[in-house]
């Protein structure tokens, strides 16, 4: 047992790194010559392997209890849940941003003490109508009945806010048809307005949008790369972004002006310009625009209420 | 939080740095391994192996990093992954060979030392683990356990591990441990 016990202790101070480098060549001379003390060697190389296997099970048995959000995005699952949260988000956009038209649609209470006339035809440009600035907002109710001959007016800042994961992206600016009496009201908002998607089909009293999708669609598509990170291209009507988005949602932000129109990328709560010219890959920036980043800001703020 | 923090805070053997890393690279790290023929489990066994690698490497001090740590992660499941196709094509052929048979014998060593630190107890379990896997030094053990000093940290490891080896000398022949 004496020997034994020596011998443990010198497996121990072997292992615990206690030898000079000398004492370790002799100690594995030793080894070779001494069955007990190999027999010891041995036993205590497997407890300590065993004590780091314990350790290394620890942690990631430990790692294992964290939330991970744990769905990988594979591109079928992404097209699902990306269609699926821009439909539900531009319908409650659609319902916060233009609530009922009151039953008699002759007057309509935009706040501020606007109050918009329905039945007031003066109102009604005689052309499309093109606002002079971003502020400048053209409402327009629908009234088909009442306005046999309704003049179509381009609206002029429509932003579509669409909330999405890595894939193609379904949802669609949509620009307003206006066909009834409508007025321009340049103090009010000083936002635009922001839309997702609105109803397909036109109901009393709403306003409606024109769909066309053929114009306005944006398919993004994540390219997950090491070589780049957080660049973007615009390449064929379609937006790639590369990099490591941390497994967070992002918004592309597409802003109508008289312009034409402009694209912004939301992440990390930071906004980034995207230029459609852009067919290189291009590091994205953050703006810094006080101004614009209010009135992104306010878009945001309109569709998430 | 920045590389360098969570660096710093694993070296300080703080867990909540790798809970953060886990999190924030894991989609990154099991795409790497399900867009290459693995599934997710396998995905999420290779990605808590490369982050225990990554911590071991960083609490013993011996991690100098050259590159983002999201990029040392990723070099590391890359090669965990590529060895773990390799073992399961040469599978077939070592069932052939009896080597599976040697693994077993290692995975029931490994599972009566298992036991017996489970009856150890935390504080000696935790002692030695930090010294054994960890790498931490004796002053380091002190501060984490809140032991008095050092030497107090060295006494109580060199007990609990005493008690180890004879809980598995009482418990298992030796014949259990030799190959």
């Amino acid at each position: 047992m004496g020997k034994t016990y020596n011998h443990s202790n010198l497996v121990q101070a072997y292992f615990d790194n206690e030898m000079s480098a000398e004492e370790r060549v002799d100690f594995e001379q030793l080894i070779d010559r001494d069955p007990n003390l190999q027999e010891e060697f041995n036993l205590q190389k497997d407890i300590i392997e065993g004590i780091r296997h314990y350790r290394k099970a620890e942690l990631k048995a430990h790692l294992s209890t964290i939330p991970t959000g744990g769905i990988v995005w594979t591109t079928p699952l992404r097209w699902a849940v990306f269609g699926g949260s821009a439909v539900g988000l531009s319908t409650l956009a659609y319902f916060l941003l233009f609530p009922p038209l009151p039953s008699s649609y002759s007057e309509v209470n935009l706040g501020d003490g606007v109050v918009l006339d329905l039945t007031d035809n003066s109102a009604v440009p005689a052309r499309p109508m093109v606002p002079h600035t971003p502020e400048e907002i053209a409402y327009a109710p629908e009234v088909e009945a009442t306005q046999p001959e309704p003049k179509p007016v381009q609206q002029s800042t429509v932003i579509a806010i669409t909330e999405t994961r890595t894939a193609n992206n379904d949802a669609v600016a949509e620009t307003p048809k206006l066909e009834a009496p409508t007025r321009t009201i340049p103090e009010y908002p000083s936002q635009p307005e922001f839309v997702s998607e609105g109803p397909e089909e036109n109901l009393p009293g709403s306003i409606f949008f024109e769909q066309n999708r053929e114009e306005y669609n944006v398919e993004v598509e994540y390219m997950h790369t090491r070589k780049y990170d957080f660049h973007y291209q615009f390449y064929n009507n379609k937006l790639y972004l590369y990099g490591d988005f941390e497994g967070q949602l992002y918004e592309i932000i597409e802003y109508n002006n008289q312009d034409g129109r402009e694209f912004y990328l939301f992440f990390n709560q930071t906004y980034h310009k995207i230029d459609q010219g852009q067919r290189e890959i291009t590091e994205l920036t953050a703006i810094e625009n006080d101004a614009l980043i209010q009135q992104l800001n306010r878009a945001r703020n309109h569709t998430e209420k | 939080m920045r590389d360098s923090e969570v660096l710093e805070r694993i070296e300080k053997g703080d867990e909540r740095a790798l809970e953060f890393l886990y999190k924030k690279y894991y989609r990154m790290m099991t795409k790497l391994v399900i867009s290459n023929s693995g599934t997710e489990e396998e995905a999420q066994d290779i990605y808590q192996e490369a982050l225990v690698v990554f911590w071991q490497k960083a609490i013993s001090g011996n991690l100098t990093l050259t590159s983002k740590i999201s990029t040392y992660l990723y070099s590391i499941c890359l090669n965990l992954w590529r060895k773990e196709l390799e073992r399961k094509s040469k599978l077939s052929n070592e069932e052939k060979d009896g080597v599976t048979f040697i693994e077993d014998e290692r995975e029931e060593r490994v599972r009566i030392v298992h036991e017996c630190l489970e009856e150890l107890g935390d504080p000696c379990r935790k002692i030695l683990s930090y010294y054994y896997f960890d790498g931490l030094s004796m002053n380091d053990i002190a501060e984490k356990m809140k032991f008095a000093n050092t030497d107090t940290a060295k006494t109580k490891k060199y007990k609990c591990k005493k008690r180890l080896d004879q809980l598995i000398k009482s418990k298992y022949k030796p014949s259990d441990f030799l190959d």
